[in-house]
């Protein structure tokens, strides 16, 4: 019962029903706690039913609301004994039963799921729905109060709203709410180019006017704007073709430009070349200039051999050296490269152990969730392993009882035979006795006493089986004893006599006032 | 529903914060809210920017285009803005300003698209007579009641530009007024089943 005990009350607090946490089974459930739990599963049964969670002070009143409680209560099917005294002066079997059932009728959590519409078309009906329903509800108005009512509903009006692409444009082109009127803007915006000349269309489907001069006046002046927009198209095309070759012409300019520059700067190095050639034919025309520069060319030679012998001095040791540390540079190089490679090998070492730490990390994660599944699946599991204990204490017992039933039918039996040996042996000896009594005096006498020991030892085994019948007896008495005691009835008698002299108070005040 | 490449580039405008503040986008804003619900407008857009009124007058018209679109599609301001917020890669801020004023705006615009297309005569109002005709130059016999019906409609006059009264006027016997009755309360009736339709 423990069990079932604590299932009711973990429901009960997953109804936000307060109930203290040392109180763990419905044994310690007082008068006050049994209404707020009766109440709060009423509540979540039928959301408009919405009662207090205390107990009211006044006696009376007490009752009516106790009594309220319990019609509630067999009216939602409760089959039980129901009545205030069931949650004034509760115990816990009846508690027990009250709440089990409370709780089987609580409402399913996947009820409550209200289903949305899922696609285009269903979402539109479900908002006309929607919208009909308000409409409904509301006042009728007169259609002179509504803000622009049916009456201005006019038919589709577009013209070809121009959004200005470069600066030019923009300077010419006003913004496109002014290249329309406020009637015009909405439809032109959304029906691009869906241009329909309703003018000439309702004038061929009414029926003839009577005034045939209004007729021709609209189509005289239909026909003038036509021309007259047909006239400003041409101009516009007109327009667009001379900006394209205003647009073609300058780039023809600019390449033109360009080349003119080019071909200047190819001038200016051919006339500086001109130049220093006319100049060295000058200086090369004298005789003497001839020779000064032969000896110089002479003297400019000796000095280049000159200079080559002592280069050769300086660049032998220069090579060498070079040569000696290219070698060292090259075992370092070796060096490197090793010290290089263990780098990237404690590299791949260290990538290896931050993926194996993440794969750690994340398996810890996962098992952690694990834990915390398998915790709150184990009162389910809890449950289940105790019913399974339960069933087979149960089945264990019923062996029992069978072997004592067993054993109560073989001592039956033994009665039984027993009872007919006594009678055959008593018939036995009667029959023999009363055969010699006729020729003796004194198995008469052993008749006669024969006979009173039959009664005797009738009488002795009637007051066995009284004897065992009036045990059975005691100890049915005493069980109903021990039950009765454990209801408690003088504590709850008490009470019921206290309540009652309150009520007779109450109503003596009453009366008296 | 999808919205021009055209628009999208434009309403990227949005994101020049040097060219448009937060004043004259407000101004904008409240100026595409006004026209949109038929009212005058508040500022002048050419007079907005000094220099180069190009990029103003393409964001304008954008912005009336979309917002007249979303309103036409029935979308929720939070469409809106996520449509702001993804495909048009909009600043949070200024995404969440044109969200309000969609908001405010989004009834009377709704009002307006009401008022495109060709609907029938709207009744207003009805006047009515009973007649009896106890005798006439063609019929020797008494007939009636005649129930003379003048129905008050208003209908939009394309050379008015604006609303016009026409009254339709039939007589009818007690029979066929009973006729029209039973209509009307059917057409009511079919409403009330598709509004509690919903409930169930």
């Amino acid at each position: 019962m423990e069990e079932v005990d604590k299932i009711i009350i973990e429901s009960l607090r997953n109804l936000n029903c307060e109930i203290d946490e040392d109180i763990d089974t419905l044994k310690k459930f007082t008068p006050d706690i049994v209404v707020a739990a009766i109440s709060s599963c009423l509540a979540s049964i039928d959301p408009q039913i919405n009662h207090p969670k205390k107990l009211p002070p006044s006696m009376s009143s007490r009752i009516k609301f106790a009594s309220d409680l319990a019609q509630q209560i067999k009216d939602l099917g409760f089959k039980g004994d129901m009545g205030y005294q069931t949650i004034l002066y509760c115990n816990d079997v009846d508690v027990r039963r009250v709440l089990m059932f409370l709780l089987e009728h609580l409402p399913k959590e996947s009820s409550t799921l209200i289903e949305e519409p899922i696609g285009y078309v269903p979402k539109i009906i479900k908002q006309i729905e929607n919208s009909l329903k308000e409409d409904l509800g509301r006042f009728w108005l007169p259609s002179e109060v509504c803000d622009r009512g049916f009456g201005h509903c006019s038919p589709i009006d577009c013209v070809d709203l121009i959004v200005p692409s470069s600066v030019e444009e923009a300077a010419l082109i006003p913004p496109v709410n002014l290249q329309c009127s406020t009637s015009q803007l909405l439809p032109s915006l959304l029906f691009e180019g869906a241009k329909v000349d309703w003018k000439d269309v309702e004038i061929t489907s009414t029926k003839p006017l009577d005034d045939d001069i209004f007729v021709e006046d609209i189509v005289t002046t239909n026909q003038n704007t036509n021309e007259i927009i047909d006239e400003l198209k041409q101009k516009k095309d007109l327009i667009i073709e001379l900006r394209a070759d205003v647009n073609a012409n300058k780039e023809i300019l600019a390449k033109l430009k360009q080349q003119i520059e080019e071909e200047q700067q190819v001038l200016e190095t051919k006339t500086n070349t001109l130049k220093i050639k006319h100049k060295t034919l000058a200086v090369l025309s004298s005789e003497d200039n001839k020779l000064k520069l032969r000896n110089l060319v002479q003297k400019a030679e000796n000095r280049l051999v000159e200079l080559a012998n002592q280069w050769s001095q300086v660049q032998t040791p220069l090579l060498q050296e070079l040569e000696t540390l290219k070698n060292s540079a090259s075992l370092e190089h070796i060096e490197t490269q090793k010290d290089q490679d263990r780098l990237q090998r404690l590299k791949q070492t260290h990538k290896e152990l931050v993926a194996d730490y993440k794969d750690k990390c994340l398996l810890e994660q996962g098992l952690i969730e694990k834990c915390k599944d398998l915790n709150s699946k184990n009162s389910r599991a809890a449950y289940t392993k105790r019913i399974l204990e339960i069933v087979g204490n149960i089945q264990k017992q019923k062996k029992e009882i069978q072997k004592i039933l067993l054993d109560t039918r073989r001592v039956q039996k033994d009665i039984n035979s027993l009872t007919g040996q006594v009678d055959r042996s008593f018939t036995l000896s009667d029959e023999l006795i009363f055969y010699d009594c006729k020729q003796e005096e004194t198995s008469r006498r052993a008749y006669k006493l024969l006979a009173a020991l039959r009664e005797e030892c009738n009488k002795i085994l009637q007051a066995v089986t009284d004897m065992g019948q009036a045990e059975r007896e005691l100890r049915n008495l005493e069980e109903q004893l021990e039950i009765e005691k454990n209801k408690d009835f003088r504590d709850k008698l008490d009470k019921v006599q206290r309540d009652l002299a309150e009520i007779r108070k109450e109503i003596e005040m009453l009366e008296g006032k | 529903m999808d919205i021009e490449e055209k628009h999208k580039n434009y309403l990227k405008l949005l994101n020049k914060n040097e060219k448009f503040s937060d004043e004259i986008l407000d101004k904008l804003l409240e100026n595409c809210s006004k026209a949109l619900s038929s009212h005058t407008e508040v500022y002048d857009i050419s007079s907005l920017s000094q220099d180069d009124t190009t990029e103003i007058k393409q964001l304008y018209a954008s912005l009336l285009y979309v917002f007249a679109q979303f309103v036409r599609n029935s979308q929720s301001s939070e469409e809106f803005s996520n449509f702001l917020l993804t495909e048009c890669d909009i600043e949070k801020d200024r995404a969440q300003l044109l969200e309000k004023y969609y908001e405010e705006s989004y009834n009377s615009i709704r009002m307006q698209l009401l008022n495109i297309g060709n609907y029938l005569p709207h009744i207003t109002d009805v006047r009515w007579k009973i007649d009896y005709m106890v005798k006439s130059s063609t019929w020797d016999q008494s007939e009636g009641p005649i129930f003379r019906v003048s129905l008050k409609t208003e209908k939009f006059d394309s050379t008015l530009k604006g609303p016009k009264i026409e009254f339709i006027e039939f007589s009818c016997t007690g029979q066929e007024l009973q006729d029209l009755v039973y209509k009307l309360k059917d057409a009511v009736r079919h409403c009330q089943k598709l509004a509690n339709n919903h409930n169930h």
